[in-house]
């Protein structure tokens, strides 16, 4: 399924919080709405899965319990 | 790649001692184990900030790990645009002025337009912060014919395409390179007609793409045409006697 603009807009708002590379994301930004749905796919998808990964990257492992 | 990871930084040395010197007076605030009683000391479980640091370590390469993969995904995205615009565009043309097309195209580097102009608006004013005019001058105006050919390219798929595959071009390359646009008209016929280009224009025109020899001999003249379509052509001066 296709994601909106801002769907877009917002997961490159949350990966260049994270560290990627704003230049790269402008191009994407501009032509989006003018892509073919497949690639509209394709590219939402590798932005949300992006998003997921880093997140994880964040959040604390779990502790190992010790022996009482 | 657009993203690049960062370099390490070089590890420090531990600094070499003479022999039969006394060891060097410690410095609580460069020595990890000593910090990290100082942290103890504070209440800190100081294994527990060992791991921390192993930990956000691993974390930093993960995260980079993640991008680049990531990165190399969008970067084969732009030969798939590439490629359906191209094609839509040769559907709704026809195969005679699809050739033409292809001529422009293979003149020109088409892909990540947007980094191809913020170069040479970049080189451009630094040139001129160096306030070298001569080898300035020549690699402002080999900027602007930059911008005005890639801007000249899309102008000439506009006028002979159609569907979605306009507002792409129009978008890409005309909002970004418009501010550079008006500027490039002498320049670009100089720069098709003159052959003689000083080392620093030539290594500026290579590494912005904007020349090649082998574009040059496949397409010979191709800039002046370009300008002959599509910049204003100069006032006529009166005629004498009228």
């Amino acid at each position: 399924m296709t994601k909106t603009l801002a769907e877009i807009q917002k997961y490159v708002d949350q990966l260049v919080k994270m560290g990627e590379d704003p230049e790269e994301f402008s191009f994407w930004l501009a032509v989006y709405e003018t892509l073919p749905d497949d690639i509209k796919v394709e590219l939402g998808s590798n932005m949300e899965s992006e998003v997921k990964e880093l997140e994880q990257t964040f959040q604390p492992k779990p502790t190992v319990a010790t022996a009482t | 790649m657009f993203w690049q990871k960062p370099e390490k930084p070089p590890k420090a040395e531990a600094p070499e001692i003479p022999p039969g010197s006394s060891q060097p007076e410690a410095n609580l605030n460069e020595d990890p184990i000593l910090k990290t009683e100082t942290r103890a000391a504070q209440g800190e479980d100081p294994q527990a900030g060992l791991e921390n640091i192993a930990a956000m370590k691993e974390n930093h390469e993960q995260r980079a790990n993640i991008m680049a993969e990531k990165s190399r995904e969008r970067a084969s995205m732009f030969g798939k645009v590439d490629a359906w615009m191209t094609s839509s565009v040769k559907k709704a043309v026809g195969p005679q002025l699809a050739e033409k097309i292809d001529d422009v195209l293979g003149w020109i580097p088409f892909y990540d337009p947007a980094k191809h102009l913020w170069k040479a608006e970049v080189m451009w004013q630094e040139t001129w912060k160096d306030k070298k005019l001569s080898a300035g001058e020549k690699a402002s105006r080999m900027a602007q014919s930059v911008a005005l050919s890639t801007a000249a390219k899309a102008e000439t798929m506009l006028t002979i395409m159609s569907g979605g595959a306009e507002s792409i071009v129009k978008k890409v390359l005309f909002k970004i390179g418009g501010n550079l646009v008006d500027h490039g008209a002498e320049s670009l016929i100089e720069a098709s007609e003159r052959r003689e280009i000083d080392p620093q224009t030539q290594n500026f025109m290579n590494k912005t793409g904007a020349w090649s020899k082998e574009n040059d001999e496949k397409h010979p003249g191709i800039l002046k045409k370009l300008a002959e379509k599509f910049l204003p052509s100069q006032p006529q001066p009166a005629a004498a006697g009228a």
